[in-house]
């Protein structure tokens, strides 16, 4: 049928199908900022639109809705290379982080500023509660609408009192306009699905409905015979190639346990087979034209399960070792259908045991510190299983550029995802290509290859390009998770509050695959004992196999679960010992100065390094949270039946793996003297692209304007090991500096030539200038000195960065919280994160992944929870029934902090922010609770039905 | 698979053309609910409203009165409105799903979470419903709830207004903003024997009728309350939560509901 309405001030009269979406049409007329987060739930607002001037969801209504009626998208306040007053506010105020939901966030402030002339709280939280944004955690939101009301009146208009962590530096420590800000918040092309050309395949792939099963028989004729299916994919017609999917250095302490369509499928929604064909409609048919028979095995569902003797063996095939065979390896009994389990070296795997890895270690002797204490106790904690919710799914797009396979991904690990796929297509790494888009949301589960090698053999097969993007569905069974884990602690202490002795005892769950197997879990260690002085600790780490939802990396690794297990130990112990909580911490906690001998045994599967606190935040932190929060002031609430409780947890992260990661950028100058920066970094949202322009404006005395930027594509920027283990700001970030500093000597030598006078006199300077004693010359006059045919050649200036160093960015985080003890509800009504991230490079966005990280973890903390029935199905995989976190769910009081440390080792003393943030909120809610209400919660989400059952002194789960 | 969208211009053809289309054909309000994916309903024709001059919303001081198609942020741009009401109907939906979603939709099809539903039967509510030959009829909307009929379209709800006014309170529980539900209540105390409504927790909104009972020969303890909610809410376990809980928190939700209506702070009806 015709519709006829006007976008964006056109006119446009289209043929539609009654039933087809506004959404789906304006992707079809070239709109695509009308972002898909949800699959047309209308839950995630990424889709908004302006109607008749109302925000709406376009994927809720009908083409033939709009029929006579006037659609906005964003492109109508977006102009070229400029930014409308919202625009330019959302990006200052660091609300744009992925920017997958700017376009819709934009919309509903321009409708929230056309209906309210000064919007209180409640009216933005009422003009954005139907939008979901899982990185920002919403709270600058509020400043950046008091921003645009400025820039309305004044569109030069900044803030006065703008925050300056380093008055000495140019760039460094001061709020600049994040880089891709501008691209972002007009929603211009930038993500994935933006590069897909007219004429790509689609591929679709048919998940297992078993969580455990072999494939017995598989008929793919008459899916393959509908016209429009280009090729089938099956374990039949794939490479028997064995690989893990953890982006990690190689190589990877994860074992290769998967190839990519296996005989034996390990959890609903693993790979069955995949369609390519000439349109998603034609896939989806031929989906259901292949036939499979399976043999049901006993599904596998929690640690337990797969501990039990006799339990079912999620891996029972052949297992071997790449070096460091066990003596016993014994594979006599191996079913060959189960195919491979190939350890690089030895991780302490017993897949015959369903033991994906294990660890242990300690230090001192912890019999003799239980034996000196006064006071002993022992708990076990236990978490869920969480997922990361990109708002952008998984999702890539593949194609042939010659004889050479082009990869757009929306991907972490960039480099890692060229390597594997290298091996698995069997070739060298100089025939692919891999380009990271601008991500829309990752969280580390991104981190794994998780959908990019199907892509890449269907179009090494085929020639043709293939778009593979994943369903919010799978996004939730098949993509990657947190760890569920179960983790006893044993704590020793003197009367005096001494922590005596520390044993944490960890069992986790890998699910099917063994992706971090060992590191996630050891890092739920190694991100949490070190807080604590303790002569005599002792750990032990086993990880199981099972046949839930795949496992992987997420925002903070194994650190939150650590975290919330030992925190919530140390609270309890100073209950134990009549001890004020934060007097405790106060004793016990790590201080500057300290050696921290036990990451000698904590090292991922290698010797690790033990590490010198060179700088800590934790006094400033834990002093000034307890002033925000009026620690122990409590006001009894009006309301009977609620109580009030405070709670605070310290937390510590790292900055990059030492000994492991590495980062490399390189720099070239252009003949008007502006540079180039090719840099390995992968920039999730995060901004580090902003900081390693940063690095280079800054060494370099130039305006940031003047360096621009390739990053994170594998032909042109130099490798990197990845966005992970908190690692972008320290590593890319330090390559970026060193590159800089190296083009910086080359520019005095160059200038000292030109001037004639010993490079000793000479000095960088504003605005790009090599100065000496008597005169100047300017970066263009270097470059096109050097540049001439009698010249020296362009000058490039290469940065490596890696490091034996640690550091280690702290925080304390205290909250309020309220229980009803009638209904168990839980509300977080204050919540201050004070976090040491050394000099924070841009503190606006540095603060917006401790606002995003914080709030996610209270999502975690009370609501989030994937929940599995009886075979191992996941029973609400969407944004609703999991609960994600929107606008309306912020505390009253939400309040993130930088505190001001220096450290001697990251670029110009930065440390880590993003990962640490999500290490609080857990601990730090449980403890509150316990003050409210008396009862300790030992186990998260901290659901009412738990907090009642307690309550009521019934055992918690 | 939507096979047509069609566009009566008339309230009598729209129902005409419904009944002749039968089974697999549906009345297109916003279409928040019927164009979501994952939805029960799978139509095969929709019949819009859209072209039926059903819209507007207006109150005085007999009823509140709304055509089929008003939105919901269009009822709560109305001046006045009892606080309880407004908390009902922002509470309904996110403002992008109210701007879209109409009255009639949100009362007439079946939606166990609806507060607003539960406040509108609490209220008296009555919704005028036309047929295929020119006829209008009003009945009440807990009667249209309670029997879902297949036929007639909703044209009006009118909702009204007590002499003297009435205590009104509103309360809802969800274990977080995105989610459904656990419970909504509406309360209307005074003038008339007390009204006590609970939504969302059977597939109907429910009077608490021997609550109701009780109240209206004294004031009672909220624990008092609690039992006699305990005694009539059947709820199911589900993804919101174990039945044995929810039943103690949507007495409690209840009680507290009451005592707010008593203290005066939902506004009047």
């Amino acid at each position: 049928m015709r519709v006829s309405f006007l976008l964006d001030g056109a006119r446009k009269d289209v043929d539609v199908q009654p039933g087809e979406r506004l959404r789906d049409l304006l992707e079809r007329l070239g709109t695509r900022t009308a972002r898909n987060g949800c699959d047309g739930q209308g839950t995630c607002g990424a889709c908004a639109v302006l109607l008749d001037g109302k925000l709406v969801n376009s994927c809720l209504l009908l083409a033939p809705q709009v029929d006579g009626r006037e659609v906005r998208t964003v492109a109508s306040y977006s102009r070229p290379r400029t930014l409308s007053a919202i625009q330019s506010a959302l990006v200052d105020a660091g609300i744009v982080q992925c920017g997958y939901c700017t376009p819709a966030m934009v919309l509903a402030l321009e409708d929230l500023l056309a209906r309210v002339d000064v919007p209180t709280r409640e009216d933005v939280k009422d003009a954005l509660e139907g939008i979901f944004c899982r990185c920002t955690g919403y709270e600058q939101v509020f400043g950046a609408v008091a921003l645009a009301r400025a820039r309305m009146k004044d569109p030069e208009w900044t803030p006065a009192d703008a925050v300056d962590f380093r008055p000495d530096l140019l760039h460094v420590g001061k709020q600049r306009r994040k880089i891709d800000g501008s691209t972002l918040a007009r929603g211009a092309p930038a993500f994935v699905e933006d590069r897909v050309e007219p004429g790509a395949l689609h591929l679709k792939v048919l998940g297992s409905p078993h969580a455990h099963a072999r494939i017995t028989d598989i008929d793919t004729s008459a899916a393959e015979a509908l016209p429009g299916v280009v090729y089938v994919a099956t374990w039949k017609n794939t490479p028997e190639v064995y690989y893990g999917t953890a982006g990690q250095g190689f190589p990877e302490p994860s074992p290769y346990d998967r190839r990519m369509f296996g005989q034996k499928v390990r959890h609903v929604g693993d790979r069955v087979a995949a369609v390519v064909a000439e349109s998603p409609e034609i896939a989806a048919q031929a989906l259901g034209l292949v036939r499979v028979a399976y043999e049901v095995l006993p599904p596998v569902r929690s640690i337990a399960d797969a501990a039990a003797p006799g339990a079912p063996r999620v891996h029972d095939g052949v297992v071997e070792y790449v070096v460091g065979a066990p003596a016993d390896l014994d594979n006599s009994g191996a079913d060959p259908r189960d195919g491979k389990v190939i350890y690089q070296f030895p991780i302490h795997g017993d897949p015959r045991r369903n033991v994906a890895a294990g660890v242990s270690g300690g230090i001192g002797d912890v019999a003799a510190g239980f034996a000196e204490a006064d006071v002993v106790i022992e708990r076990t904690y236990a978490g869920g299983h969480i997922q990361c919710t990109p708002l952008e799914p998984h999702i890539v797009y593949t194609k042939m550029e010659g004889d050479r396979l082009v990869i757009h991904g929306s991907t972490q690990v960039p480099y890692h995802v060229r390597r594997i796929i290298a091996r698995i297509l069997g070739v060298k790494e100089n025939r692919i290509r891999v380009v990271k888009e601008r991500t829309g949301g990752a969280f580390g589960s991104k981190q794994d290859m998780v959908l990019e090698e199907v892509a890449a053999w269907c179009t090494w097969v085929t020639g043709r390009p293939v778009l593979y993007r994943y369903t919010r569905e799978e996004e939730f069974i098949a993509s990657r998770t947190r760890h569920p884990m179960e983790i006893r602690v044993k704590l020793g202490a003197k009367k005096d509050g001494r922590l005596t002795a520390i044993e944490m005892d960890l069992k986790a769950n890998t699910g099917p695959y063994g992706s971090h197997c060992l590191t996630v879990p050891m890092n739920a260690c190694s991100k949490s004992l070190p807080l604590f002085l303790c002569d005599n600790v002792f750990f032990q780490v086993t990880t199981y196999y099972s046949n839930i939802s795949p496992t992987g990396a997420y925002q903070g690794y194994g650190a939150p679960k650590g975290s919330f297990a030992l925190q919530l130990a140390a609270a309890e112990m100073a209950e134990a010992l009549g001890m004020d909580h934060l007097a405790f911490l106060e004793k016990n906690r790590v201080r500057e100065g300290v050696m921290l001998e036990i990451l000698r045994c904590l090292g991922e599967g290698r010797e690790g390094v033990p590490q010198l606190v060179q700088s800590c935040g934790l006094g400033p932190a834990l002093s000034r949270g307890a002033e925000l929060l009026g620690w122990g002031r409590k006001e009894a609430p009006a309301d009977p039946d609620l109580r009030v409780g405070h709670g605070v947890a310290i937390i510590q992260q790292g900055s990059g793996l030492p000994n492991l990661d590495s980062a490399n950028a390189t720099l070239t100058q252009f003949g008007d003297g502006t540079f180039m920066l090719h840099s390995g970094g992968t920039d999730l949202g995060t901004g580090l692209d902003t900081v390693v322009v940063k690095m280079v404006a800054e060494t370099l005395k130039l305006p940031m304007e003047q360096v621009s930027l390739i990053a994170a594509d594998t032909d042109v920027a130099p490798f990197d090991t990845g966005a992970y283990a908190s690692s972008g700001t320290f590593f890319s970030g330090g390559a970026a500096l060193n590159a800089a500093t190296k083009m910086k000597a080359l520019l005095l030598e160059v200038g000292a030539e030109l001037l004639q006078e010993p490079v000793a006199n000479l000095e960088l300077a504003w605005p790009g200038v090599v100065r000496g004693k008597s005169r100047s010359v300017t970066y263009e006059d270097i470059a096109r000195h050097t540049q001439t045919g009698t010249g020296r050649g362009q000058l490039t200036a290469w940065g490596h960065f890696i490091t034996d160093k640690g550091s280690f960015p702290y925080g304390a985080h205290f909250c309020e919280v309220s229980v009803d003890v009638r209904t168990g509800e839980v509300k977080v009504l204050r919540y201050y994160a004070l976090q040491d991230a050394g000099t924070p490079i841009n503190p606006e966005l540095a603060l917006g992944q401790i606002y995003g990280g914080v709030l996610k973890t209270i999502g975690h903390s009370l609501w989030e929870e994937m929940v599995f029935d009886e075979a191992g199905r996941c029973r609400n995989p969407n944004l609703r029934d999991y609960r994600v976190p929107m606008i309306r769910d912020l505390p009253e009081d939400f309040r993130c902090e930088l505190v001001d440390t220096d450290d001697p080792f990251g670029p110009f003393g930065a440390k880590s922010v993003s990962e640490i943030s999500c290490n609080g909120a857990a601990p730090a809610i449980a403890a509150a609770i316990h003050d409210a209400a008396g009862v300790w919660i030992r186990d998260w989400p901290f659901s009412p039905e738990k907090v009642l059952a307690a309550l009521k002194g019934a055992q918690p789960r | 698979m939507i096979e047509a969208f069609h566009r009566p211009s008339s309230v009598t053809a729209a129902v005409a053309l419904k009944a002749q289309l039968g089974e697999g054909a549906f009345y297109l309000g916003g279409g928040t609910a019927l164009n979501a994916l994952g939805g029960p309903w799978h139509p095969r024709h929709l019949v819009s409203l859209a072209g039926l001059d059903l819209g507007g919303a207006r109150m005085d001081r007999e009823v509140l009165e709304a055509g089929a198609t008003a939105t919901l942020q269009e009822l709560l741009g109305i001046p006045g409105l009892p606080d309880a009401m407004v908390e009902a109907l922002a509470q309904e939906a996110v403002r992008n799903v109210r701007n879209q979603s109409t009255l009639g939709g949100r009362l007439a099809a079946p939606r166990p979470g609806s507060g607003l539903a539960a406040l509108f039967v609490a209220l008296g509510a009555r919704l005028e419903v036309a047929d295929a030959v020119g006829g209008r009829e009003e009945i009440p909307l807990s009667q249209w709830l309670a029997s879902s009929p297949e036929t007639g379209l909703v044209t009006a709800i009118r909702v009204p207004r007590s002499t003297p006014p009435r205590r009104l309170a509103f309360g809802r529980l969800a274990r977080s903003s995105i989610d459904l539900p656990v419970a909504t209540v509406a309360v209307a105390l005074g003038g008339t024997p007390p009204t006590v409504v609970v939504g969302a927790v059977h597939p109907a909104p429910v009077r608490m009728a021997g609550l109701e009972q009780a109240l209206g020969a004294g004031t009672l303890d909220p624990e008092v309350v609690e039992r006699f909610v305990a005694d009539e809410v059947a709820p199911t376990s589900d993804l919101r939560g174990e039945a044995g809980w929810k039943r103690q928190a949507v007495a409690a939700l209840v009680a507290r509901t009451v005592e707010k209506a008593r203290a005066g702070q939902g506004g009047t009806w």
